[in-house]
């Protein structure tokens, strides 16, 4: 996803203006520099907010699903002893863990998980922005 | 130049978000997380627009049209850039991927068993009842949970629908297993 919305669009407009500079395509989009970036960095702004969005969908938020079924569920409301059952292991936990598993973040050996170069540099990413803000590590 | 100076101070609305963060993040220990971030979201718009009039806005000569274009060029931008940071905050705040991580990386190697006894539905389940009653978006009455401020439920069911289209249904997930327990 970041290769397309990103990194894609970025080579295009590199390539296009490398191209219109050489004369190899006719000049069409009259852009300056400065326009070229705007147009950049609008999308690039749009392109973060849809990436970064995504995942909501993709792993099923539970906090979604449960504001989901409140609503649904009009003004009787749904108590906790029924909302335990439905959010287990299975469903909510082991998915997450395959996920991290197909990005390469955490590879599976002899039956443990170990994180990857790549799954440390995340976390360590998210442990030090969690640092500066002062916050203890995310519950999850 | 100018349009250049408005468009890297644009790009720095994430930079600015994050300071005002830094001090908020300390300074209303007791409100959640998502909320001190959408406060300074909200507050970093008026030094950003003070920012933009000094850098372009004052000094353009472009007509008031090509204003009003420049004007609602960079409220999109910030607040896209915005609701970026917001999502990346809260990653570290609510993902489950990220915590999975953060429990193997911190015991350097873990199996399947011993992450559901660190981090499991259970306890899944409940912080997320916990950060829904302090955002007010559900409320607690004779141990039923109700919806509260629907602007949560709104945005799923937004979400929900955008799933749809792409093909990625709640379906097959826990809301149909909700859906089917209690034959919505």
């Amino acid at each position: 996803m970041f290769l397309l919305f990103i990194i894609l669009p970025l080579l295009f407009i590199i390539g296009y203006v490398g191209l219109e500079r050489l004369v190899v395509v006719p000049s069409v989009l009259s852009f300056t520099m400065a326009g070229w970036l705007s147009v950049y960095l609008f999308h690039f702004a749009l392109a973060s907010a849809y990436i970064l969005s995504y995942p909501a969908i993709e792993a099923v938020s539970p906090s979604l699903a449960i504001v989901l079924m409140l609503g649904a569920s009009n003004s009787q409301g749904i108590a906790h002893k029924d909302l335990l059952p439905l959010f287990d292991d299975e469903t909510v936990l082991e998915p997450r863990i395959k996920d991290l598993m197909e990005a390469g973040l955490v590879t599976a050996s002899d039956n443990y998980f170990t994180v990857t170069p790549r799954g440390m540099t995340l976390v360590q990413c998210f442990i030090l922005l969690r640092r500066v803000l002062g916050l203890p590590i995310g519950k999850g | 130049m100018l349009q250049l100076n408005y468009m890297t101070l644009l790009a720095t609305t994430p930079v600015l978000i994050f300071i005002l963060h830094v001090a908020a993040a300390r300074i209303f220990i007791r409100l959640p997380g998502q909320a001190v971030v959408i406060i300074c979201s909200l507050v970093g718009f008026v030094p950003m627009a003070a920012a933009a009039w000094a850098v372009y806005f004052h000094h353009t000569t472009a007509t008031r049209q090509e204003l009003i274009w420049a004007g609602m060029y960079g409220f999109i931008v910030y607040a896209a850039l915005a609701y970026s940071y917001f999502h990346v905050f809260n990653m570290s705040e609510t993902a489950r991927r990220i915590r999975i991580l953060y429990e193997i990386y911190t015991a350097k190697q873990l199996k399947a068993s011993e992450i559901a006894s660190l981090y499991n539905a259970h306890d899944m389940l409940h912080s997320r009842l916990e950060r829904l009653l302090s955002m007010k978006q559900v409320k607690l009455s004779d141990d039923k949970y109700l919806l509260d401020r629907r602007s949560l439920y709104y945005a799923a069911r937004i979400i929900a629908w955008w799933g749809n289209i792409l093909g990625l249904p709640f379906s097959q997930t826990i809301y149909d297993k909700l859906k089917r327990a209690h034959a919505l």
